[in-house]
């Protein structure tokens, strides 16, 4: 059997086909409500590369051209449509973790933090984003990318992805289980940030690009996710092994490849 | 190769022929280079590899060239254990081990050679604990050292002591439920799935429990990192390989069926070398293991030691119907990690009442149709630094009472083999530990008929053995009781 045959089957079983569902509503979400434009607007209304000294005032400007309000949506949507599917391990954990009558409640403590986490990073890489547009101009796309490529490719890169492995305790009754299942959000939310936070910049500097750019990170964010831990150090990124390996060993190639006990 | 494996201690005493050209195929393979993929330390390096440790215990000398192969992700470090994956792994690792030795012998002899099982769950054989003498010998026949007992066990070893039991031949199921926490084989792992590691029963005793016997804690058998080093090492794994295969041909058991399994795992690969070592291994997927794969052998004997009898239904537990069709689910747990140091931990769990209750009453159900349950209990993402801890395990221990004087209230003793590298942060199982299942149906039905249990609690006390202190810790992440339920047929 083709392997590539056993590793789309693994994806439907749940709660992959929920989690796909939920990303693809953001997408088109993003799409309609045209935050796939706004971002990209917003730092394009600067052209070109300006010198060090201006990019507060292009910043502010910027700032006071969008209302903060359409950024914080738009940027919303964007998890919505690209987080979803790196949640499949700490949800399964979760579900199988908890009573059945705490289930949906523990899950969606856990969403709802998790959610808080990208949420407070928003300003910082919209600003982030804004400041690389505002100093490499059309360039800020490549920069963006080899930026992501480069964190990809570091020993912290891998240890936070280790550490999103990392699963935690649930308890079984009351408030208990739903304060864990809050923790939980918030500790998977900070590394997922810590090994994510590059690929996320790459839409966001993507002007008319920024949709489709948004289901590429997607996609190398949640092989990365799924790749087996491994012990960190300098490695390719694992888009580039992608392109140079054969199907098969992808997701091990970004992890040790082992499974080691 | 059409030779049969057969039980070591049919083969004759003390240096047999099997033995001794095994010693003589090994004695030429750990001459090779580690950067030979047929040499002896390559192959242990398979199951675990650490070049920091290795070079400490002077198994890697100064100028020793480690292959990329072995530190990066193709053949180092492979070893399965807390998965589905445990006997498919080893099964073929057995086959590419067995036919590179097999190889050097026949250069050697012109013998045809298989690997033997060590069946040390032989009630028939009063010797059959007893590590056999050609792995004790100082010497080989013509004088020279005897390569076969070359590598550290645990001071004094000479015969496993009393502890290793065949209860798990008892399970149905290869694994119950969504994750595989209750099974024979191993919970469910790879394929993007990550639970907590969990064991099977086979793989907990006896095959953990071996390891730790054996090595101790000084001896290479009690450390995934440096087991495949001990000539014993394959002995003891063709064992616990004829075991699996015993359980497979009785009916009344069933084995995985998922595709998952079958093809998998998806997100990784498994690769053996070949005779030679030549580029291109042997890739692994776990069908090729079973009856007709290019990994299946055969053994000479199913029976002796087994607990069971191929081809006569040998069903103990009631059968409660198929995997699928049966729920395991959470009914109690404790409130706080537990820390286990130097002295007994007791801890204090919460249990659905009514849930609990239903359980109990149900757990003696033996007509068709009826409802029919076990209880399991459960330590989740066990962590700790020691290679293979033992951990005793007692359910409602009188307050101030001796664990030791109450075996009547022992729920288990848990060798936690391979506890250090499950517990590395940026080790493949992310830090996560192992997790265990205990079946308790059988102890709390007899607390329950002497009027010692109370369905609203129960009390857990945990009891260090061997490699667990207060400088070597381990962590218990969370204790539960785990309700399996099904309906009897037939």
């Amino acid at each position: 059997m083709w392997p590539g045959s056993v590793l789309l089957r693994s994806f439907t079983k749940p709660p992959w086909p929920l989690l796909l569902a939920v990303a693809a509503l953001g997408l088109l979400l993003s799409y309609i409500s045209k935050g796939h434009a706004v971002l990209p607007d917003f730092c394009g209304a600067v052209v070109g590369m300006l010198p060090y000294s201006r990019w507060p005032d292009a910043l502010d400007a910027a700032f006071a051209l969008n209302s903060s309000l359409r950024v914080l949506t738009d940027w919303a949507l964007m998890i919505v449509a690209m987080m979803p599917p790196l949640l499949a391990m700490p949800l399964m954990h979760i579900w199988r973790s908890s009573l059945s009558r705490n289930r949906l409640g523990v899950s969606a403590a856990f969403v709802a933090t998790y959610w808080g986490v990208w949420m407070a990073m928003g300003g910082i890489l919209t600003a982030f984003s804004l400041t690389l547009r505002i100093a490499l101009g059309e360039g800020a796309l490549a920069g963006a990318t080899m930026l992501a490529l480069l964190w990809s490719a570091t020993p912290l890169h891998r240890a936070a992805l280790n550490r999103g492995h990392r699963v935690r305790r649930i308890s079984l009754f009351g408030w208990r289980a739903h304060r864990d299942g809050l923790t939980f959000g918030v500790l998977h939310g900070l590394w997922c940030v810590a090994s994510c936070w590059a690929w996320m910049v790459v839409p966001l500097v993507a002007g008319v690009w920024h949709i489709p750019l948004m289901v590429l990170a997607g996609v190398v964010m949640l092989t990365e996710r799924l790749s087996l831990p491994g012990p960190p150090r300098w490695r390719w990124p694992l888009v580039v092994s992608i392109v140079t390996r054969p199907a098969f060993s992808l997701l091990a190639a970004g992890g040790s490849g082992r499974n080691h006990g | 190769m059409s030779v049969v494996r057969q039980d070591v201690a049919t083969l004759g005493a003390g240096w047999n022929k099997v033995l001794l050209n095994y010693a003589l195929a090994m004695r030429e393979l750990d001459k090779l280079p580690i950067s030979n993929r047929n040499s002896w330390k390559f192959l242990a390096a398979i199951h675990g590899f650490d070049t920091q440790l290795w070079s400490d215990l002077k198994l890697l000398q100064t100028g020793d060239q480690v292959p990329d192969d072995l530190i990066s992700d193709t053949y180092g470090n492979q070893c399965q254990h807390g998965s589905w994956y445990f006997l498919p792994w080893h099964r073929a690792y057995l086959f590419a081990f067995e036919s590179i030795v097999a190889a050097k012998v026949k250069e050697l002899t012109g013998d045809e050679w298989a690997l033997p099982y060590w069946n040390y769950l032989d009630a028939g054989n009063p010797q059959a604990r007893r590590v056999p003498e050609a792995f004790l010998a100082e010497t080989l026949p013509d004088g020279d050292p005897n390569p076969l007992r070359k590598y550290p066990r645990r001071a004094g070893f000479s015969e496993i002591p009393s502890g290793l039991s065949l209860a798990a031949m008892e399970e149905n199921d290869f694994l119950v439920g969504k994750d595989g926490a209750i099974s024979f084989g191993g919970g469910i792992s790879g394929d993007f799935v990550q639970f907590g590691g969990w064991t099977g029963a086979l793989e907990l005793n006896p095959h953990n429990a071996v390891h730790r016997m054996v090595g101790g804690d000084s001896g290479f058998m009690g450390d995934p990192l440096l087991a495949g080093l001990d000539p014993i090492f394959w002995l003891h794994h063709c064992n616990i390989d004829r075991l699996w295969e015993a359980w497979m041909s009785t009916p009344g058991k069933t084995m995985v069926r998922d595709p998952r399994w079958l093809e998998g795992p998806a997100d990784r690969r498994f690769i053996m070398p070949n005779v030679g070592g030549a580029d291109l291994g042997l890739n692994v997927a776990a069908r090729d293991t079973l009856r007709g794969g290019k990994f299946h052998r055969r053994y000479d004997d199913l029976t002796r030691g087994t607990g069971v009898a191929p081809g006569a239904e040998a069903v103990v537990r009631v059968k409660m119907g198929s995997p699928e069709s049966q729920s395991v689910e959470p009914i109690g747990a404790n409130e706080e990690q537990v820390r286990v140091g130097g002295a007994p931990v007791r801890t204090q769990l919460t249990l659905e009442s009514a849930s609990m209750s239903a359980g109990v009453a149900s757990m003696g159900a033996t007509e068709t149709g009826k409802e029919v349950s076990r209880l399991y209990l459960a330590l989740e993402s066990v962590r700790g630094k020691a290679p293979s801890p033992l951990l005793d395990v007692y359910i409602n221990l009188p307050d101030g009472a001796d664990p030791h004087g109450h075996p009547e209230h022992l729920a288990g003793s848990l060798t936690l083999f391979g506890l250090n590298v499950a517990s590395r942060p940026d080790g493949a199982h992310g830090g996560n530990g192992l997790s265990y299942t205990l079946d308790i149906s059988d102890l709390v039905q007899r607390l329950a008929n002497a009027g010692n249990f109370n369905p609203s609690q129960i009390r857990v006390t945990l009891v260090p053995g061997e490699q667990i202190s207060e400088e070597s810790a381990i962590t218990v992440g969370r204790i539960s009781v785990l309700k399996r339920h099904g309906v009897v047929v037939n």
